[in-house]
């Protein structure tokens, strides 16, 4: 899975329409909730990315079900970034995959971990 | 070895001290991927202090972090945390001290069961941040991601 995430990074290129500053770890739980207004939090992983995959982050947060919506709500400023909606389900994998291995990587302490990721390797 | 949390909360009071901020309560908030604490002043002002310790991120990528939240709150409409102040020191239990971030409280919760308007507006969001996002990585920030740090973490898995 690595590699085929790594194979559609490489496949979307550098070029600025797809590659450029990116928040990298805007999930729900990065976010507060103001009246319904999302105001991001925790900047402190900003790094250049692709946009793509940076969207992939925020979805992947949201229940599935809601999934178009959030897609609607960048709609409604700019089309998706390129190579989203081709490579979705890549993308989606390659963030649970990060967050599966976080996991693992910083160790195994909390039920609570665990349960999250029973929940991304099993989705 | 890793700083205990007294260590951090006196780094964080020293910084406070240093910019004449009076400390009514200051409470930790847990570490994420850097440490944070609440502050709330005599005055009834709420920060939030991030202690950024000197093997995490370099001052020049901190710098590049700051720089772009203030633009964004002067160029968009998004309301993002800014920063109060931001100042380096060191205290007698960690003589290489660290980085201390003060940012202004945001008003909000954190919501695990969004609503269709949240969520919408999180994509709103997301595509302002990308809209505004500088085209050149002439800047200082590390050229990485998470796909590419799911790709190095996989390797080690494998």
């Amino acid at each position: 899975m690595a590699e085929r995430v790594e194979a559609v990074l490489a496949q979307l290129g550098m070029d600025p329409a797809v590659h450029g500053l990116v928040h990298a770890d805007l999930h729900l739980g990065n976010v507060l909730d103001h009246h319904g207004q999302a105001r991001p939090l925790d900047f402190d992983d900003a790094s250049w990315g692709h946009y793509a995959l940076d969207l992939a982050v925020a979805v992947d947060s949201v229940p599935e079900a809601l999934h178009p919506v959030l897609l609607g709500g960048y709609r409604a400023i700019q089309p998706l970034p390129e190579g989203y909606q081709e490579h979705a389900k890549a993308l989606l994998a390659g963030r649970r995959l990060f967050l599966a291995t976080f996991l693992l990587a910083n160790g195994l302490p909390a039920a609570a971990h665990l349960e999250l990721l029973r929940v991304f390797t099993e989705r | 070895m890793q700083p205990t949390t007294s260590q951090l909360r006196r780094l964080a009071r020293t910084a406070l001290d240093q910019q004449g901020v009076a400390v009514r309560r200051l409470r930790w908030m847990g570490e994420h991927s850097n440490h944070l604490f609440r502050v709330d002043t005599t005055i009834g002002d709420r920060l939030v202090v991030r202690v950024c310790l000197p093997d995490g991120r370099s001052d020049a990528e901190l710098d590049a972090e700051l720089a772009w939240l203030a633009a964004l709150a002067s160029d968009t409409d998004l309301t993002v945390p800014l920063a109060r102040f931001s100042t380096h020191v060191a205290t007698p239990d960690l003589p290489d001290g660290g980085r201390c971030i003060a940012f202004g409280w945001l008003q909000g919760h954190c919501e695990h069961r969004p609503s269709r308007r949240l969520v919408a507006d999180l994509g709103r969001v997301l595509a302002v941040l990308h809209a505004r996002s500088p085209v050149s990585p002439a800047g200082r920030l590390r050229p990485s991601n998470p796909g590419y740090r799911a790709a190095d973490l996989g390797r080690q898995l494998v």
